[in-house]
């Protein structure tokens, strides 16, 4: 396990995340500022929360609870590609809305890229596709060192619309 | 299916679905390994692995044409469409035999094919192509098809052992006149 400290003083570090996590899930997962950019509904109830550690975060080859203080405030995901894209991961987050703006996110990048990269040895690109109006992230990303390639013009359809990405 | 017809210059250009017929058309670029030098996949040798890719990839394909000249086949140029989350951009491809470049061939192919597949897939909004950025004259049929170069993916993909950059383009369905 590894930690680093956040602005506020935070303990943050990143673990697998376990079925006895769901409360702590649901904390984040239920709210719809957390999920506006992501491409699922916020979750009605825990058996969403279940399902989403049991069929995504346990199976995934780099999934991780985000943890502040050693409880679960968010999730991180490096999804690398196979065969020809195994030169290729794509990182994702999503935080708690009351950890927002508090350098907990981009401490958790900063480990997961490390991470990430010394799990997978073909690895040699991790990207992130960040929706054009979301500007918390795009930011975390600049200051974990991200270069922004580009602008990918109707890439994406989230929740019904065609977006920049 | 259609096949869509226009001019370039003196030789009548098309597009037309592939058939298990043009196998021996096929190998004249698959098997040229000046064309397989841009791409990802490596010269045919056999008149088997055309037979393949017309049966296996051309055929069966959501949008696939032959790029034909005087009738033809010199070349092919699909537009794969995402699924899901992605149903909204296609990827475009083409190659070319090597006879045929410089002559305004894939241009003619491209700006055929664009508006085709955005009338034939109302949810389509974007259709994007990569190149290597030596792949030059690709470069410029995507620029003179009304392409937008967005940036270059670095590191992007592993292509015969070596690790690529990609440069991606762009239109837009608003772009396009249908």
């Amino acid at each position: 396990m590894e930690a680093e400290d956040g602005e506020e003083g935070f303990t943050i570090s990143l673990r697998p995340l376990e079925l006895t996590d769901a409360d702590d899930v649901m904390g984040w997962a239920t709210d719809a500022r957390v999920a506006r950019f992501c491409r699922w509904e916020p979750y009605a109830s825990r058996d969403d929360a279940v399902a989403f550690i049991r069929d995504f975060a346990i199976p995934h080859s780099w999934c991780q609870a985000i943890c502040v203080a050693g409880r679960p405030v968010g999730s991180i995901s490096v999804e690398v590609g196979e065969g020809s894209s195994a030169c290729r991961g794509e990182i994702g987050y999503v935080l708690a809305h009351q950890y927002w703006g508090k350098g907990i996110a981009t401490a958790a990048v900063r480990m997961a890229v490390q991470q990430g990269f010394a799990a997978f040895p073909a690895l040699r690109r991790i990207e992130g596709l960040v929706d054009s109006e979301n500007f918390g992230s795009q930011r975390v990303l600049e200051k974990c060192g991200f270069i922004r390639e580009g602008v990918l013009r109707k890439y994406m359809l989230l929740k019904g619309q065609v977006r920049d990405m | 299916r259609m096949a869509e017809e226009e001019g370039t210059g003196e030789l009548p250009f098309s597009l037309r679905p592939f058939k298990i017929e043009d196998a021996d058309d096929v190998m004249a670029w698959k098997g040229d390994p000046r064309v397989a030098a841009f791409c990802r996949w490596d010269a045919y040798t056999s008149r088997d692995e055309a037979v393949a890719f017309i049966q296996d990839f051309a055929i069966p394909h959501e949008w696939c044409r032959a790029i034909c000249v005087a009738g033809r086949p010199v070349g092919c140029i699909s537009v794969t469409i995402g699924k899901d989350h992605a149903r909204c951009r296609g990827l475009l491809k083409y190659e070319l035999a090597h006879s045929c470049w410089g002559k305004g061939v894939a241009t003619s192919a491209v700006r055929l094919a664009v508006p085709a597949v955005f009338r034939e897939f109302p949810g389509l909004e974007r259709v994007e192509a990569t190149v290597v950025p030596e792949n030059k004259p690709s470069i410029r049929v995507l620029e003179k098809c009304g392409f937008l170069r967005e940036g270059i993916l670095r590191r992007y993909v592993v292509g015969k052992g070596r690790l690529l950059d990609l440069v991606m383009f762009s239109v837009l369905s608003e772009e396009i006149q249908p």
